[in-house]
């Protein structure tokens, strides 16, 4: 038996689908990874694990950058923010707190070295877990 | 006040007057724009820049709620907090 691996609220503000799910694609406003900026994939393309990844913030959306966090919050972002359960990433990614600032900010990782565009469409298949926060 | 702070502080204020300008609100892909340059800054400030932003926001932003606190106060006979 394996011990359950514990599990994080992750908020990001996101830019939506019609359909009200997070709008994937590489931006800092959408689910998913701006290479060279999130995330660098090697010469072969590939992404390896805690080297970076799509931004998140841990636990209470609070601690969202000012940019991201709605004026209820004290910021001035007007995306709607979304959460999710890091144990809702599935087996391709996993959540990794920042160690410069493990309370505020953390990143969605490649648990494994894959392609670049392999982690892309992980990230996109979480779209329908992510659900929007009332703030 | 440092560079990547004043920067910061233009950025908003270009935001919060393109807000106004289109009536309050804008679209969500004007939105993610600004969100992408606000990021690029924010990434490369020092943690203490970041706080001076905070800070920034928190007496800048609260500024307006405040007045209209005085407003009520006033309007209903009393004096108001911030007389000396």
């Amino acid at each position: 038996m394996t011990a359950a691996k514990p599990t994080t609220k992750l908020f990001r503000a996101f830019k939506t689908q019609p359909n009200g799910q997070p709008l994937c694609g590489a931006a800092g406003s959408m689910l998913g990874v701006r290479p060279g900026v999130d995330i660098t994939p090697d010469g072969s393309g590939q992404v390896q694990p805690v080297t970076g990844g799509m931004s998140v913030t841990p636990g209470d959306p609070v601690y969202l950058p000012p940019f991201l966090r709605p004026a209820s919050l004290g910021g001035h972002g007007t995306l709607p923010v979304f959460a999710l359960d890091s144990n809702a990433l599935g087996e391709k990614l996993t959540y990794r707190p920042d160690p410069a600032k493990p309370t505020k900010h953390g990143f969605v990782e490649p648990a494994i070295a894959m392609l670049l565009t392999a982690y892309s469409a992980a990230l996109a298949e979480t779209a329908a877990a992510w659900k929007v926060v009332p703030l | 006040m440092t560079t990547a702070v004043e920067n910061y502080v233009e950025l908003l204020e270009s935001q919060l007057l393109e807000r106004a300008a289109a009536g309050g609100g804008l679209s969500q892909d004007r939105e993610g724009e600004y969100v992408e340059q606000f990021d690029l800054l924010w990434r490369g400030m020092s943690p203490q820049e970041q706080d001076a932003v905070e800070v920034y926001l928190t007496s800048e932003l609260a500024a307006p709620e405040d007045l209209a606190f005085i407003d009520v106060e006033v309007a209903e006979g009393h004096v108001p907090r911030r007389a000396a």
